[in-house]
């Protein structure tokens, strides 16, 4: 946690580029709390004791395995590499490292040419100050999973055969539901960052916060990062954090589960089309459907079953670009067929 | 002589006429200095764009307002020559991507980089970034979006980047994690019917609340077509009654007529006739959702009871692979001719085998 | 009374008809194995639907045994055969006549039991043989024409015959009995035929030019007298090329033939025919403007004008217009397509001669004595399927038959129905017979037949059977509405499906979903809506809408962009929002106030910076078909004034009138435009460079230091340019 202390530190070496004094200090000012309290030594990622101890072995060491790093986003997967390349090359890491992510130009050129002259340079056994270091580098390919076919076919060769110069290790994100203890750690870090950026948020807020970003660390950091802009000054509060994260107000979501059990089409239409009109994104109306109607009680198993799937279809269909209020209103006149079903 | 909604259009973030806290927060955010990208979204005629000129107005003043029309040009990678056509000023620029079509990619990376890799003067006096307003953000590609979201992180320092789009549901969640998002709720008819109370008063007209009441209602909460439905009364009739008609647009009119045909008759007479309707409409530019959200209404409000369900999962079904699909007319003939069917089916109480239509 | 009845009748069996299933019962009988020619000599009519077999089939399988299907009945007709819903008339024809009547067993059992009898055809062929050696002198018949005189002396003599093999065996068929004089030309011998008048036409020529007569424009004087130039047209394979050449050859012309491998541009043209003509011209000249002599006379022959396209050939057909008007010898062009959009301009100047195809009995004719020189046995129905199969081309015949008999020499019927029905594949149908096959219940097609339809040409088939595929009446559908608008709704699926596939294919590159597309966008709907086609195939509207659609988004996308300044709505806003009233707002002062309102439009049109020409295509676009005109009431002579007075003023637009390429911009900035106007100039050519230096750009930012140090040098000067233009300045 003394990550925070030392959290200034960081920004140390972008600093070299700035020109004047002035303008260091608004960059900082402007600089996302994310990249600002990222941490800076293994021991300083939060919540990952497995990996972290196998790294830790490994600095000791001086080597490093060629890793597949996968988790859901924002669980640290980036940070840790980083930190252990700053714990295995000290000063030098950012000579010894290429990070390549998915935004920069990554086809099978790249890979051609980039990945591989920078692959083939042989690196020294020792620092400059003496202490030894491990006569490797690492790439870094973030986002792995969005890299062409070709070019990732294209790496496996240059991973055999440049295996003693280099390390590669790739990152992809494996998404499915975060594991409760996280919310533990996660929250004890966003208030420490509250106290830290002199914030003031309810603790309602922090559970909002929660709720919100699922365990995504970076979400959670970004969401109350804007908050506190939105804000300015005043308290966050519960509402903040739901209209900026873009999460819909309940009464809202059970308004609309009120109309499905009254069976009038015309009342559906119209609500729907107001919550459309209220700028909410089709794809968070259904998030919040699922959630609350999971637990509804009034819903046998196989009922809830035709409606999941309808879910997952209507999901589907958003995603490829269907439009909002037919596709709402399709899950919704089918959610009413059911429920009326049962009364 | 503009039209009013132009002529009235709020220029700073004070002077609006609803959301009035929300612009408060805004005001706040840009007086703090540190402005964040932002992704301004609501449903259309809401004021998206109205919000964004103010912010730009508070954050650079009235030099934001001096625009003018540039054409640039883009080579892709391919060779192939992109014009598209900015609107600016000296602080921002104003691009629609999705104008070029499938290589909105290139014009992205581009116009962000020339625009970023140049400073402001004077930093002392003016903020040190520009920015970028990207209209029509939920009609780029896959590709456009994920080079934005590079883009975004690597040119923080000299510029920022406002996104403005209807829905987020098409935006990647890439995006919408880099940016703070503001969401534009449409206006509420009361709302509606104050700006247009105001609007004529300050034309010096007398608008009786009944025909506000009337345009709000109209209108589906979109301001702007209220103001424009509430000129086009004026100019068809002036002293204003309360009695008087709203005209529709043309296209709406005939799209009403449209699915009016469908209901009538069931025949494959009836079915070409439509297609050449349907043609009409879409050689008009009108949107393909547009379209099917219009026909559906008017269908679902002939039917009853369980075929109102029915003939809404069929509209959605099309609808999806309208979007999939290259020829929208395909896909909207084939929900008519289904819906012929199904209708049919239906009329000659034949619902037993309704279940093998599906 | 009784003609009502008699027509209503009539009426009704034509709807009957129209809606008359397929065979219900395909393949349940055996076809017997009946004895070779057992038919020979009879006649047959078919009459309505047999259960086990397609119209076609039954055609073909008494023809395999050396039967005659005819369409109607007569006296000769020997059986009629009579299906499920025979037609009326024929049925009371053939009581009068007393013909025999059979069904569909009685036809088989037929089959059966006739005894074989050796074909008359093989008979008379024996009997050829036989005499062949002795006769010294073969003759043959005027009608058997494509032989040449040449090539029949070879055939004789024993000893010769080895060694001419061995030269013609090099030759394809086409070019060995290629016509050698006029008379040998198929189809093309008589008094009235096209040879013989292109003939007389070009031996008239020049008496006719230097008479001075003037083309007539009568279809009953078809002398062609008075044109400098003729055009044959015709399909492939039915000899215009050979007609035109014969001609030239008989009429003592010489000629230069220019072909589709020719570049035929107007410069080429200009540069190389006209040289070619001026020649002739000065021989005339030397000549003593007598006529000229054999020797001198040529002319030119243009082949395949249809081919004239693309851009390498740009303005080819004009120039040939204009090189034939001044032309002092005969030109003759040829070309598959007379209608053709180009040629239709090139008719009106040229001497019009049609050529058709000729006749099965023609070709089968001259068919018979090649096969006869190439020792190849073949009956004649066998031929004529192979004629047919080839669709009475010719040279495709030719050729067909030289492939198919390289390995064996007796080609029997089945085996030329076989290879016919190759070749009848690898014929090209046109879109709209594709479409017609597609529908058409009454052939059994296999899944891969139809697939093969598709492919045809599997970018329009699919927009043709989208077009056409609700004007078909189903069968299976047996006349119920709702049957039928179900079926309706599944092709409409199908077709829908395959639109999805075809995206796929389009944006993935991924060809090899083809097959799948052919199943939804042709197997399917024509398998659902399998039946009669009402009236004609339509050409598909789709890809004159798409173009329209195109256009007009092209107008809003410019209108958005003069507007832009004003509004930030997108163009689909404008369109549905804006473009109603703006048209409200920009007619309805002419029309009411006439000339007065001319001064508040234009001041709404520079207030959106609108042009003219964005009145009229915002005008355009906003008028549907259920909308009243709005400048119906507005007086033409206010039109007029509202162009005057609108031209007369100076607009400043901030963007460039014009192409959007020519970059003219001009500031818009309030108060200043007019000094700016010249400071606009100076920015564009700034802009330009912006582009090119792009990448120098990108160094400069390394540097921005110094970048800032020049920059704020000539900081004052560029009030409006960005820092970017100022760096680039020095």
């Amino acid at each position: 946690m003394d990550a925070f202390l030392k959290g200034g530190k960081i920004n140390a070496p972008e600093k070299k580029s700035q020109p004047s004094d002035s303008k260091t200090k608004k960059s900082k000012a402007l600089e996302p709390w994310v990249e600002k309290y990222r941490p800076k030594n293994v021991d300083e990622v939060a919540y990952q004791e497995e990996v972290v101890a196998v790294l830790r072995k490994a600095i000791e060491g001086l080597d490093l395995p060629n890793m597949l790093l996968y988790g859901p986003p924002g669980t640290g997967k980036t940070s840790t590499i980083l930190a252990a390349a700053k714990g295995l090359f000290g000063d030098m890491y950012r000579s010894r490292i290429l990070e390549l992510n998915s935004s920069d130009e990554r086809g099978i050129s790249v890979v051609r040419d980039k990945v591989k002259t920078f692959s083939q340079l042989s690196a020294g056994g020792k620092r400059p100050d003496g202490k030894p270091c491990p006569p490797f580098k690492i790439v870094i390919l973030d986002e792995a999973d969005s890299m062409t076919n070709a070019a990732q076919s294209a790496l496996r060769r240059t991973m055999e055969k440049e295996s003693k110069t280099t390390r590669f290790c790739l990152i992809c994100n494996y998404v499915s539901r975060i594991i409760e203890p996280i919310a533990d750690i996660l929250q004890r870090r966003l208030k420490e960052i509250c106290a830290k950026e002199d914030v003031s948020c309810s603790d309602e807020a922090l559970e909002a916060l929660m709720y919100t970003s699922e365990g995504d660390m970076r979400k959670a950091i970004t969401t109350l990062q804007s908050a506190s802009r939105f804000k300015a000054g005043e308290e966050i509060t519960k509402n903040d954090i739901y209209e900026i994260s873009g999460v819909i107000p309940n009464d809202i979501i059970d308004g609309i589960i009120v109309i499905c059990h009254s069976g009038s089409y015309e009342q559906l239409e119209s609500t729907i089309k107001d919550v459309i009109a209220e700028g909410h994104a089709a794809t968070q109306v259904i998030l919040q459907l699922h959630r609350s109607l999971i637990d509804n009680d009034r819903l046998s198993d196989a009922q809830k079953s035709v409606i999941f799937e309808k879910l997952a279809i209507v999901d589907k269909r958003l995603m490829d670009g269907a439009d909002e209020f037919l596709q709402i209103m399709d899950l919704c006149s089918l959610i009413m067929n059911q429920v009326c079903k049962n009364q | 002589m503009s039209l009013w909604v132009d002529k009235y259009r709020p220029t700073a973030l004070g002077k609006l006429d609803y959301h009035k806290e929300q612009a408060g927060h805004l005001k706040k955010l840009v007086q703090c200095g540190d402005f964040p990208h932002l992704l301004v979204y609501g449903p259309s005629g809401a004021g998206k764009k109205t919000r964004i000129m103010c912010i730009l107005r508070e954050l650079y003043g009235i030099g934001v307002e001096k625009t003018r029309i540039e054409h640039q040009t883009f080579v892709t990678p391919s060779k192939k020559k992109l014009e598209i056509s900015t609107v600016a000023s000296n602080y921002h620029i104003e691009v629609n991507p999705s104008d070029v079509g499938v290589q909105d990619r290139v014009v992205i990376q581009e116009v962000v980089k020339s625009m970023a890799q140049t400073n402001q003067l004077e930093t002392s006096q003016q903020r040190e970034f520009k920015v970028l307003v990207l209209t029509e953000v939920d009609r780029l590609t896959k590709d456009a979006q994920h080079a934005l979201r590079r883009t975004m992180e690597k040119y923080m320092a000299t510029c920022r980047l406002i996104l403005c789009c209807n829905s987020t549901s098409k935006v990647i969640p890439a995006i919408r994690s880099r940016c703070f998002a503001v969401r534009v709720p449409a206006p509420s008819e009361d709302q509606i019917c104050q700006v247009l109370q105001l609007v004529c008063k300050k034309e010096g007209l007398n608008l009786p609340s009944d025909l506000a009441k009337k345009i709000a209602t109209q209108s589906n909460r979109n301001l702007r077509r209220a103001i424009l439905m509430c000129e086009a009364c004026r100019v068809q009739q002036y002293p204003f009654s309360s009695n008087q008609d709203v005209t529709l647009p043309d296209w709406e009119l005939y799209l009403r007529e449209t699915a009016n045909m469908i209901i009538q008759q069931q025949s494959p007479k009836r079915l070409l006739e439509v297609r050449g309707r349907l043609y009409e409409l879409l050689s008009h530019c009108i949107p393909s959702d547009v379209i099917m959200k219009g026909l559906l209404q008017e269908l679902v409000s002939n039917c009853d009871g369980e075929m109102k369900r029915e003939v809404t999962q069929i509209a959605a079904y099309y609808e999806h692979r309208l979007q999939l699909g290259q020829k929208a007319i395909y896909h909207i003939e084939a929900f008519v001719a289904k819906f012929m069917s199904v209708f049919k089916h239906f009329q000659e109480g034949m619902m037993q085998d309704m279940d093998d239509l599906f | 009374m009784a003609t009502d009845q008699a027509s209503s009748a009539k009426k009704g069996a034509y709807r009957s008809y129209l809606s008359r299933e397929g065979p219900r019962a395909l393949g349940s009988k055996e076809i017997p194995q009946g004895a070779e020619n057992c038919l020979e000599g009879l006649t047959f009519v078919i009459t309505g639907v047999l259960e086990s077999m397609e119209r076609s089939e039954s055609q073909s399988l008494i023809e395999r045994y050396g039967g005659k299907v005819t369409g109607s009945l007569s006296k000769r007709t020997s059986y009629v055969v009579v299906g499920r819903d025979a037609g009326e008339s024929k049925m009371a024809k053939a009581n009068q006549l007393g013909t025999k009547q059979l069904d569909e067993d009685g036809l088989l059992d037929l089959i059966r039991k006739l005894p074989g009898k050796t074909s008359k055809y093989e008979i008379e062929a024996a009997k050829q043989s036989q005499s062949k050696p002795s006769t010294a002198k073969f003759k043959s018949s005027p009608s058997l024409a494509k032989i040449s005189q040449s090539k029949m002396s070879s055939a004789k003599p024993a000893a010769k015959k080895a060694t001419d093999e061995g030269s013609s065996q090099s030759l394809m068929w086409v070019d060995k009995y290629k016509p050698q004089t006029l008379k040998q030309i198929i189809g093309q011998t008589g008094d009235k035929s096209n040879a013989r008048k292109l003939m007389n036409w070009l031996q008239n020529w020049h008496r006719n030019i230097s008479s001075g007569k003037k083309p007539a424009f009568n279809r009953f004087s078809d002398d062609g007298s008075g044109f400098k130039a003729a055009l044959l047209s015709g399909p492939p394979g039915v000899g215009k090329t050979t007609t035109a050449t014969l001609v030239c050859k008989e009429a003592g012309f010489s000629f230069v033939e220019l072909n589709a491998s020719d570049t035929r541009s107007k410069r080429k043209l200009k540069d190389e025919v006209s040289e070619s003509l001026n020649n002739h011209t000065l021989v005339d000249f030397f000549g003593g403007q007598v006529t000229p002599s054999e020797g001198q006379r040529h002319c030119l022959v243009m082949d395949e004008v249809d081919g004239m396209a693309g851009n390498e050939d740009r303005g080819g057909v004009a120039e040939l217009i204009q090189l034939i008007k001044n032309s002092k010898i005969p030109v003759i062009c040829m070309c598959n397509d007379r209608n053709h959009q180009k040629i239709r301009s090139l008719a009106n100047h040229c001497f019009d001669l049609r050529f058709q195809r000729p006749r099965v009995e023609q070709i089968k004719a001259a068919m018979m004595s090649v096969a006869f020189k190439e020792g190849l046995k073949i009956s004649p129905p066998a031929l004529q399927e192979v004629i047919v199969a080839a669709n009475q081309d010719v040279r495709q015949i030719m050729h067909n038959l030289s492939m198919w008999t390289s390995t064996d020499r007796n080609l029997s019927y089945d085996q030329a129905k076989s290879d016919a029905n190759k070749a009848k594949k690898d014929a090209h149908l046109g879109p709209f017979d594709v479409c017609r096959q597609v529908f058409a219940g009454g052939e059994r097609m296999s899944v891969i037949d139809k697939t093969d339809l598709f492919f045809q040409d599997y970018s329009f088939g699919p927009l043709f059977v989208q077009e056409n595929y609700p004007s078909c009446t189903p069968f299976a559908a047996r006349g119920d509405m709702r049957m039928q608008m179900k079926l309706l709704s599944q092709a409409a699926d199908s077709i829908a499906q395959g639109d999805l596939v075809d995206r796929q294919i389009r944006s993935t590159q991924n060809w090899g979903l083809l097959p799948t597309q052919a199943i939804f966008s042709t197997v399917l709907p024509g398998e659902a809506m399998k039946g009669s086609i009402g009236q004609m195939i339509q050409f598909p509207q789709w890809l004159g809408k798409n173009s329209t659609r195109n256009k007009n988004d092209r107008t809003l996308q410019e209108l958005r962009t003069h507007m832009g300044l004003k509004n930030p709505a997108d163009k689909h806003e404008i369109n549905m929002d804006y473009l109603p009233l703006l048209r409200k707002a920009l007619t309805q002062p002419l029309a009411t106030r006439g000339a007065e309102g001319i001064g508040e439009i234009i001041q709404v049109m520079d207030e959106y910076s609108l042009t003219r020409e964005d009145f009229d295509s915002l005008l355009e676009v906003a008028t549907w078909p259920n909308s009243k005109n709005c400048m119906a009431n507005v007086d033409s002579k206010v039109k007029a004034a509202f162009t005057r007075t609108y031209n007369k003023s100076v607009h400043l637009t901030p963007y460039a009138t014009g192409s959007s390429v020519a970059k003219k911009k001009r500031g818009a900035g309030g108060g200043e435009e007019l000094e700016e106007e010249e400071g606009g100039e100076v920015e564009e050519e700034e802009e330009e460079e912006e582009d090119i230096t792009k990448d120098s750009m990108i160094k400069l930012k390394k540097k921005p230091a110094a970048k800032a140090a020049k920059a704020t040098g000539k900081g004052k000067a560029g009030k409006s340019g960005s820092k970017g233009k100022l760096a680039k300045k020095k």
